[in-house]
């Protein structure tokens, strides 16, 4: 079952199982089977802060809604 | 930004003997610059520092190399122009590539070192922040990554100048062998499709390759978190981190305000009204010479009077405490912080959390903050947040003035100033954002790390910025006084005032002398505020002038960059629709104003 990055419970660890085509996101280094953690999501409609293994990186509402995730476990 | 001149020159890619200086962003590649060809570019800790490429002369051996600053990429797949760039410079026949690696961040930067390896050219790398690396836990057995990727790798704290020397002597071993051995050293252009053929390599396998190496060559000693790290990520949460970034703005404007007042009451105002000013006088009133010569000279808008009166007592104390903070600022990794989480805010006013960072460099100088809207993913996002500098942002000198203006009278006066200007921020972007065609893409930013700025690095930046100023500001600003003294001595002034006062007095509601702040304007901002100090104004009529200085933006500078970045056109839109909106906002704030002052 996967389920947006906007939405999704914050503090644990996710697999994105689809991610838009937008090329600064894989290169960057969100895409298909990267494995990211969820840290914050900021009130009225500010970004989603993630981390992926050392790097940590925030990302527009607009974007994160079309993230699609999968539980890490 | 003269001293380090924005290259577009194409002919750049055609030169012998480059070396390429390449890495992720805000992995410090302009401090190694910086420390190998002695030219200062000035590095934040933020990612898009390098907007554009630079070159400089690196010297190995009696062989003059360019050295060139290619801006920093996340991969190389041609996603935007500073990408095109990095590929443009790869495909240029290159002697050597120094890499720069950050060590906090080491799968990223490996994954972009694999997809440069495979282009084959002599690599030397720098295993750079290894501090941070260091104090984050992490253990690096350099040896096994310089196996693993097959390339010498120097470990380097570049702020610190720390593995440098190292650093430049394996990269003249480097090019020593590429000349010996002109055959590339692991070819595999002539292959037309063996498995390991770059060209059929995809993203997601760089990845895992990275992964792979680091965790061979990386040991997690799990160390307990500086407090430095427990800071940084205090200053991400949500809670606190907006009461953080609030309390930290303050600071950094109390700091500025609070002691650029101080500066000027103790030492400068006495310095000049005392010192210098006297000391001309006595010295001109002993030559002969026609009055209106000594008046232009040294009278009540004398040369030798306002020049020291505006610019060493009003403008200088601020630029100078403006830069001492704001390069803190910068260097800390605190900006990209405040990006994320007022995002929000910025995305309801039409663009992103990151201009907030070039809407701050604006609060120094619009001219640095137009340039840094290259970083801006689309067209319209950064006509947008160039429009809303212009428009609402003041810069450090003006502010001064500004300050200077208002806060004796009343620091509600500075409010309401500031408020106004929020509202015509808010206002502008809305605006622009309607009229212009396009999109502007969502945040996507990379948090640094936190970090002291480091002392040395500081305060060279701290003085190339004031340098900066005073070789490009002191120019104009000489001229504005030059031009307000003798329109004010020699009675061209009077003229003008009668001219205009339908609209300065009649419409602004302020005495007709106030012209000259709509003249000098036209030469730099602070220099439209700087004429009101002088007036004895009302209230009421401060905060018109005030408004007015504000959103009133014909500086020649602005007008010169606009037109290089975007073209004639877009710069006399913008620079028209300030002159016109801060008329017409000025008139319905004084009318407004006296109808309220009637009232009660």
């Amino acid at each position: 079952m996967s389920k947006d990055l906007y939405s999704v419970e914050k503090g644990k660890e996710y697999i994105v199982t689809e991610a838009p085509d937008i090329k600064l996101l894989s290169s960057i280094g969100i895409f298909k089977g990267a494995r990211i953690k969820k840290d914050y999501v900021y009130r009225f409609g500010g970004p989603v802060s993630i981390s992926l293994s050392t790097r940590k990186i925030a990302i527009g509402k607009d974007i994160a809604e079309k993230i699609q995730v999968k539980g890490a476990n | 930004m003269s001293c380090h001149e924005i290259l577009e020159d194409k002919g750049i890619l055609e030169a012998d003997n480059k070396i390429l200086l390449m890495g992720s962003p805000n992995v410090g590649k302009s401090v190694f610059f910086s420390a190998f060809t002695n030219i200062h570019v000035v590095s934040s800790n933020y990612a898009g520092t390098t907007v554009s490429f630079m070159k400089g002369t690196l010297r190995i051996k009696e062989t003059d190399y360019t050295l060139i600053d290619v801006p920093g990429t996340y991969s190389l797949s041609a996603t935007s122009e500073a990408e095109d760039v990095a590929i443009r410079f790869l495909s240029s026949h290159p002697k050597a590539i120094l890499f720069v690696l950050n060590a906090a961040d080491l799968e990223g930067s490996i994954k972009l070192a694999l997809e440069v390896l495979d282009y084959n050219i002599p690599m030397v790398a720098a295993l750079n922040l290894s501090d941070v690396a260091k104090r984050q836990g992490k253990e690096i057995n350099v040896k096994l990554l310089e196996q693993q990727l097959g390339i010498p790798i120097i470990p380097t704290v570049a702020v610190k100048n720390q593995g440098l020397k190292e650093l430049k002597q394996k990269l003249e071993e480097v090019l020593a062998e590429g000349s010996n051995n002109n055959s590339q050293a692991k070819g595999c252009t002539g292959c037309a499709g063996c498995s390991g053929c770059p060209k059929g390599t995809a993203i997601l396998s760089y990845w895992e390759r990275a992964r792979e190496i680091v965790s061979v060559c990386v040991k997690d000693t799990n160390a307990e978190p500086s407090r430095l790290d427990k800071f940084g990520d205090a200053l991400i949460r949500p809670w606190p981190g907006i009461l953080l970034s609030v309390i930290i703005l303050l600071i950094s404007l109390g700091v500025v305000v609070g002691a650029g007042k101080g500066l000027r009451a103790v030492l400068l105002l006495p310095l000049v009204n005392k010192g210098i000013v006297p000391l001309f006088e006595s010295l001109f009133s002993r030559i002969s010479m026609p009055e209106v010569l000594y008046n232009v000279l040294i009278g009540q808008y004398g040369i030798f009077r306002i020049s020291f009166e505006w610019i060493l007592a009003l403008v200088m104390p601020y630029v100078i405490l403006f830069q001492l903070v704001f390069s803190f600022l910068e260097d800390s990794g605190i900006l990209p912080r405040m990006a994320v989480l007022f995002d929000n805010i910025m995305r309801k006013l039409g663009v992103q959390g990151g201009s907030l960072i070039n809407i701050m460099l604006g609060f120094g100088c619009a001219v640095p903050a137009i340039i840094g809207t290259r970083t801006a993913t689309t067209r319209k996002e950064r006509l947008i947040v160039t429009t809303i500098v212009c428009f609402s942002v003041p810069c450090i000198s003006q502010t001064g003035a500004l300050i200077s203006l208002l806060a004796d009278y009343s620091y509600w006066l500075v409010l309401a100033v500031f408020l106004t200007g929020a509202l015509v921020f808010a206002t502008i972007a809305k605006i622009t954002g309607r009229m212009l065609k396009g999109k502007v893409d969502p945040l996507v930013i990379e948090i640094p790390n936190l970090l002291i700025p480091e002392r040395k690095a500081y305060f060279k930046k701290f003085f190339v910025r004031v340098k900066q100023f005073l070789v490009e500001a002191e120019g104009p600003m000489l001229l504005a006084v030059v031009f307000a003294a003798i329109l004010a001595e020699t009675g061209l002034l009077a003229g003008i005032s009668n001219l205009l006062k339908p609209l300065v007095s009649g419409w602004l509601g302020l005495p007709p002398e106030a012209s000259m702040s709509l003249i000098l304007g036209i030469i730099r901002r602070e220099m439209s505020v700087a004429p009101l100090l002088a007036l004895n104004l009302s209230g009421l009529q401060m905060y018109v002038g005030a408004v007015v200085s504000l959103v009133y933006v014909p500086c020649l500078s602005v007008f010169g960059i606009l037109a290089k970045e975007f073209n004639f056109r877009v710069a006399l839109s913008i620079v028209a629709g300030t002159v016109f909106t801060a008329l017409t906002l000025g008139g319905i704030l004084n009318h407004l104003g006296q109808l309220l002052l009637m009232i009660f």
